[in-house]
């Protein structure tokens, strides 16, 4: 749904953003992670079309951004960081006039703005004019902007910024569930907004991307230890051999439990390993009643990695 | 079609999408104008000092006409119309609704024209404050109707310039005070050159260039008002005005395009 190759912009002598791709597939939330003015709104200006590339290209659907922006722009729904509403309009009207410019019939507008009130709970605020609700709704009547027109890409810029902590969480849940059938992108320094929403994360720092994965995978890049704690039924010892002989991990201790179950704490060597014990579940090794990863503290991998990237040496 | 809602994704189509996109932008100015005092205010008070002006002459003259309206009008817009242009874009950069506007799917000659067509209906309606003194006319005599026909035409016509000069200087600067002074210095550019005094005191500087009577005869639009609003309909003074008001209008297409770095 989104590709991105070899991108690079600067402003004058300084490199925004330097060469970068990826690419994020409908029914991913991927988050765009970094410091302050490592690049994440530069890059997400240039994919809503505001800025033009200096070299590189993206594609949104198949429509190429620089060649084609138009059709881009009708197929992206775009959050800026910074409430670019105008004020001085009524919430409703504000609404109506983004769902007309991007050619909604009269029929699609009334049911399309039914579902963003609801959504985005704009109810108590939909006959006030903008620069009477609190920051709160000005963040929310700006994703209402971002989703009128239910596109199949959304990029989200700081989508939490100057929200308190219960706007936070509902936002999370809300983007978690617009997740079917669409990609994406979201930029963000909170850490914990990337473990609650993401299926994986792309670290930029000085314009580059220095990582890209998943929780573990990142963990693993950046030395850390990760571990699985799994509880299995029917553990033989041809079971433990085969937690011995894991590709994946490494088989670090093992208990009984009263129910005769057995615990296992499992070292994660490289990803794969939940994948690997359904492997072993499915030839009837053992049944596994439950896995979860653990030791993964993604503020200290965050940081490890940006100490470790180039721009930070610098 | 859009993913999971089933919203069918339409282009721009034609030549009907196009005026569609220029009426959705229209439609938002103008209600912003209107939501706003500064709409009112502005329409008070160049009502007042447009029609107290001539009212003034018209009862030292005591003549039925409304020739010293139309005569005093192109100084006036000079000042008035940067007044109602400033804001068009300077106010967009500077609150950063422009980074919306830009994003969306309209193309920036649909935003331009929008923006220019907001602004001159909310002109003509400010000119119709005069049409009391019309009737006031009418009902004391019997007023030259050719006559104040194309006033108002050269009115609307000198109107249409201005207002392109204005959006395109608004587009050049997020600061309303600078987009002002820089519209209203291309206006009284235009309307100076157009006197003989003016065109006479500019040949005396460099008698051999005689460039006081060359923007006098090529550059002024006040030779094409005043023939129009003289009564002479000539398709060249339509032309004339026709093409600045095309001309800064494509100006600033291309400047508000050439923003997106």
């Amino acid at each position: 749904m989104i590709k991105v190759w070899q991108l690079s912009k600067s402003f004058g002598k300084n490199s925004a953003v330097d060469s970068i791709g990826f690419n994020v597939e409908p029914g991913e939330i991927v988050a765009f992670a970094g410091p302050n003015g490592a690049g994440k709104s530069t890059t997400l200006r240039m994919l809503s079309t505001y800025l033009v590339p200096d070299s590189g290209s993206i594609s949104i659907d198949g429509f190429d951004a620089v060649e084609n922006p138009l059709a881009v722009r009708n197929r992206i729904g775009y959050m800026p960081e910074s409430n670019i509403l105008y004020e001085g309009m009524r919430v409703d009207r504000f609404l109506k006039f983004i769902a007309k410019a991007h050619w909604l019939s009269p029929g699609q507008i009334s049911e399309n703005l039914d579902w963003v009130v609801d959504k985005c709970r704009l109810e108590d605020v939909l006959y006030k004019k903008i620069y009477q609700c609190s920051k709160g709704y000005h963040r929310r009547i700006a994703l209402a902007m971002a989703l009128i027109h239910k596109p199949g890409v959304l990029l989200l810029d700081e989508p939490t910024h100057g929200l308190d902590p219960l706007q936070v969480l509902a936002l999370r849940d809300f983007i978690k569930s617009l997740k079917p059938n669409r990609a994406i992108l979201f930029s963000t320094h909170i850490i914990q907004e990337v473990t609650a929403v993401c299926d994986r994360m792309l670290v930029i720092n000085a314009g580059k991307i220095i990582a890209a994965g998943t929780n573990l995978e990142l963990a693993l890049k950046a030395g850390f230890a990760p571990w699985a704690e799994c509880c299995l039924d029917q553990f033989t010892p041809a079971a433990k051999n085969a937690l011995v002989e894991l590709k994946c991990g490494n088989l670090i201790e093992s208990a009984t439990k009263p129910d005769g179950s057995i615990e296992a704490v499992i070292g994660i060597t490289q990803p794969g390993l939940e994948e690997e014990l359904e492997a072993l579940v499915n030839s009837g090794l053992f049944s596994m009643k439950s896995f979860k990863t653990a030791g993964i503290d993604t503020e200290s991998v965050l940081a490890e990695l940006l100490r470790k990237s180039p721009g930070d040496e610098e | 079609m859009n993913s999971e809602s089933g919203t069918e994704i339409k282009a721009n189509p034609g030549a009907t999408g196009f005026i569609r996109g220029v009426h959705i932008v229209c439609a938002r100015e103008l209600g912003a104008m209107f939501d706003s005092s500064i709409a009112y205010i502005y329409f008070i008070a160049f009502s007042l000092l447009s029609v107290g002006i001539f009212m003034n002459d018209f009862f030292i003259r005591a003549v039925i006409d409304m020739s010293p309206y139309f005569d005093l009008l192109p100084l006036l817009l000079a000042v008035f119309i940067p007044a109602l242009t400033m804001k068009i874009w300077a106010e967009e950069k500077r609150i950063l609704t422009f980074e919306l506007l830009i994003t969306l799917p309209l193309k920036t000659s649909q935003l331009s024209l929008g923006k220019f067509a907001a602004l001159y209906f909310f002109y003509l309606l400010t000119l119709c404050s005069s049409l009391p003194v019309v009737a006031m006319l009418y009902v004391l005599g019997s007023p030259d109707t050719g006559l104040l026909i194309s006033g108002y035409v050269a009115a609307a016509l000198i109107g249409a310039m201005f207002i392109s000069i204005g959006i395109f200087t608004s587009g050049l600067t997020d600061n309303q005070i600078v987009a002002f002074v820089i519209s209203a210095f291309f206006c009284f550019i235009f309307v100076v050159t157009g006197s003989h005094s003016t065109a006479g005191i500019i040949d005396g500087l460099v008698p051999a260039l005689q460039a006081g009577s060359f923007l006098y005869d090529y550059f002024s639009a006040i030779p094409h008002y005043c023939a129009l609003a003289g009564g002479v309909l000539a398709v060249s003074d339509i032309f004339y005005f026709a093409a600045m008001a095309v001309l800064f209008l494509w100006f600033n297409v291309l400047n508000i395009s050439g923003s997106r770095v």
